[in-house]
């Protein structure tokens, strides 16, 4: 444990921490944002569920086994193009938001879907009985009921992110990964290796931990 | 004005009746013509005019499902006819297809074949729409509560008003008065999980009846409720019937919950409706055999062993009857008059709402012309009489 390698434990690690931050939370939000609305019609297309339609729910489930069929480090090299299009570059902890994204959308999907499905069948067909229309049963019924299961899956998602968001630190994109790489494989530097290695289980630890809180803060069950 | 044939020598609304404003008249008359009774008969509309106007009519109702390797016949040209105000009980075992009949009439299950009709308006023909509106005024209970466990008892409560547009402020005082009707209001904001099956039950009750309905379908709704507390909650239906006049539709596999508050049922097997009327009727004369072996749930039943000796000078008879029959002594009478012995097996006595039914094991003994002529006598006096043999 030399002077040097505090010296860089101290300039690398916060600005570090903060980029897998970044990139694990915005690819989150990006994630939900197109899972979300993916997994409820997944759920309400199925057969016998309030909105029978065979042929959306089998082309849908078709492109989230084909999304979630890539290997991540090929997805990312995949849709280098498309990244560029949209934040006009390929490379760094911005443009590394994109595939680790797209990456966890169809993730997110079924895990909606999952969560959705878990949700007693009498329950929703209380509301159907009542007179609630499509709508309705998904923001009063659906979502609210599903809450606590969602929360723990969303958990499960952003702890995937955070792996997946090393692996965008080969791409130079920024980040705990990059750390790893630069200082502990390129220049063989067990200190700084173990520091991030230790980091990351820590963040792992904080993230399951306060996911785990809230499910079970709103879980009435 | 002679005596011994009475006429009406008045007529007035019944308030008028009520206060009582007998004519001068009519008090002088009655001071000279003694022996003339002036008698004033209430004869009350104000309860419900609406009672007995059509509420439901199931018409040649079929349901098949079919799937993947067997059709099932869930339902068989299922003809029934509720009436407003009714507590119309179907009854009949696991399977019969109870379910998928009440499920028929709001459509959370699409019959084969048939009309529905709920107030007029045949629900086979509605629109999506049309359909949410009609379904809002048909509530709905069941077996396990199907309550929104994310929502406290008010949240539950609130819902059908929420999905239908009630102004925040209405819901308030709606929710008050269910509350008070189902006696929860010390359970306002607290979850379903923290309460009992009654009282979840009681919310249920009271989300269903939120948005004012006219029919109440109840699915098995006190099948997973213990004997005192499905007391409790039939009480509380009879009760809503009763307060509100609402129609009620209870299907359940227990003729208890049958005895205790309906007014019709009907008796469902393999699909199919093989009786229905009154319940008092059904009670005293059952002819189908699902539903005598209903019936002898909730009544009194000969052991076997009372078949096995046989006597020609013997005859095991079942009598059944209902209403003022059973108050008089026709059985003394007919030990008298035709002089034979009556030993009573078993019996017993119910009573089923305002109506009474008897059912009574007798072995009569004595010559045998003589009890053939007993039981003519019995027959005539409106007494059903069922000849036991093995
Ligand atoms: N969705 C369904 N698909 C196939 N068969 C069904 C379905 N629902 C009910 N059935 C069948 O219809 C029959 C009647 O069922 P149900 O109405 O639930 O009876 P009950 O309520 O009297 O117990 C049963 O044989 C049952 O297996
Ligand atoms: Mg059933």
């Amino acid at each position: 444990m030399t002077a040097e390698n505090i010296k860089l434990m101290i300039n690398l690690l916060p600005i570090e921490t903060w980029n897998t931050i970044y990139m694990v939370l915005s690819a989150t939000l990006i994630a939900v944002l197109m899972g979300l609305p993916i997994g409820i019609l997944l759920v309400i297309s199925e057969k016998n569920h309030i909105r029978e339609m065979p042929l959306i729910n089998g082309i849908l489930s078709f492109i989230v086994n084909v999304g979630r069929s890539f290997p991540f480090i090929i997805l990312m090299i995949a849709i280098i193009p498309f990244t560029r299009f949209i934040v006009g570059k390929s490379l760094g902890t911005t443009a590394a938001i994109v595939p680790l994204a797209i990456a966890a959308a169809p993730f997110v999907a079924r895990v909606i879907e999952t969560s959705l499905k878990e949700i007693d069948k009498g329950i929703i067909e209380a509301a159907v009985s009542m007179g609630s229309n499509t709508w309705q049963i998904i923001v009063k019924v659906l979502l609210p009921e599903a809450l606590p299961s969602i929360v723990l899956g969303i958990t499960l998602t952003i702890v995937n992110l955070v792996g997946y968001s090393a692996m965008a630190g080969v791409m130079g994109g920024g980040g705990l990964g990059k750390v790893a790489i630069q200082y502990g494989y390129q220049r063989y530097n067990g200190f700084l290796m173990t520091i991030t290695v230790i980091e990351l289980i820590i963040l792992v630890q904080l993230i399951q931990w306060i996911g785990n809180y809230i499910s079970k803060s709103i879980n009435k069950k | 004005m002679k005596p011994g044939n009475p006429h009406i020598c008045e007529g007035a609304n019944s308030s008028c009746v009520f206060s009582s404003k007998m004519r001068e008249k009519h008090r002088s008359l009655f001071r000279r013509e003694r022996g003339c009774f002036i008698v004033r008969v209430y004869i009350s509309f104000d309860y419900d005019i609406e009672r007995g106007k059509s509420m439901i009519r199931i018409q040649n109702v079929s349901k098949t499902f079919t799937g993947a390797q067997d059709t099932v016949h869930a339902l068989q040209n299922v003809n029934i006819h509720v009436e407003k105000g009714d507590i119309f009980g179907i009854v009949g075992l696991s399977g019969a297809g109870k379910s998928t009949l009440v499920r028929c009439i709001n459509r959370l299950e699409e019959p084969t074949q048939g009309t529905i009709l709920v107030g007029g308006k045949d629900v086979t023909k509605l629109t999506d729409k049309e359909l949410r509106t009609m379904r809002k005024k048909i509530g709905m209970i069941f077996q396990h509560f199907n309550l929104l466990s994310c929502r406290t008892v008010a949240g539950n409560i609130a819902y059908p008003m929420e999905i239908d547009g009630v102004s925040s402020r209405d819901r308030e005082e709606r929710m008050k008065e269910l509350l008070f009707l189902v006696e929860l209001e010390d359970k306002m904001n607290v979850y379903p999980a923290q309460l009992s099956g009654g009282q979840k039950q009681r919310v249920g009750i009271a989300r269903a009846l939120a948005n004012h309905p006219d029919v109440l379908l109840c699915d098995e709704a006190t099948s997973a409720l213990d004997p005192k507390t499905t007391k409790a909650i039939l009480k509380l239906l009879k009760q809503i019937n009763e307060k509100l006049g609402l129609t009620i539709v209870i299907i359940t596999h227990e003729m208890e919950v049958i005895k205790e508050i309906c007014t019709k049922v009907a008796v469902m097997e393999g699909g199919e409706v093989v009786e229905q009327g009154w319940v008092a009727d059904v009670f005293a004369n059952p002819t189908h055999d699902t539903t005598k072996s209903f019936v002898q749930t909730v009544t009194h039943e000969v052991p076997a062993e009372f078949f096995s000796h046989q006597d020609p000078t013997k005859e095991l008879l079942r009598l059944s009857f209902k209403g003022s029959c059973a108050k008089q002594p026709i059985l003394s009478q007919m030990i008298r008059k035709f002089d034979v012995d009556a030993n009573i097996l078993l019996g017993g006595v119910d009573h089923l709402q305002q109506m009474i039914v008897g059912n009574l094991v007798v072995e009569l003994s004595g010559e045998p012309d003589k009890i053939v002529k007993a039981v003519e006598f019995l027959k005539d006096h409106q007494v059903q009489c069922e000849v036991l043999r093995l």
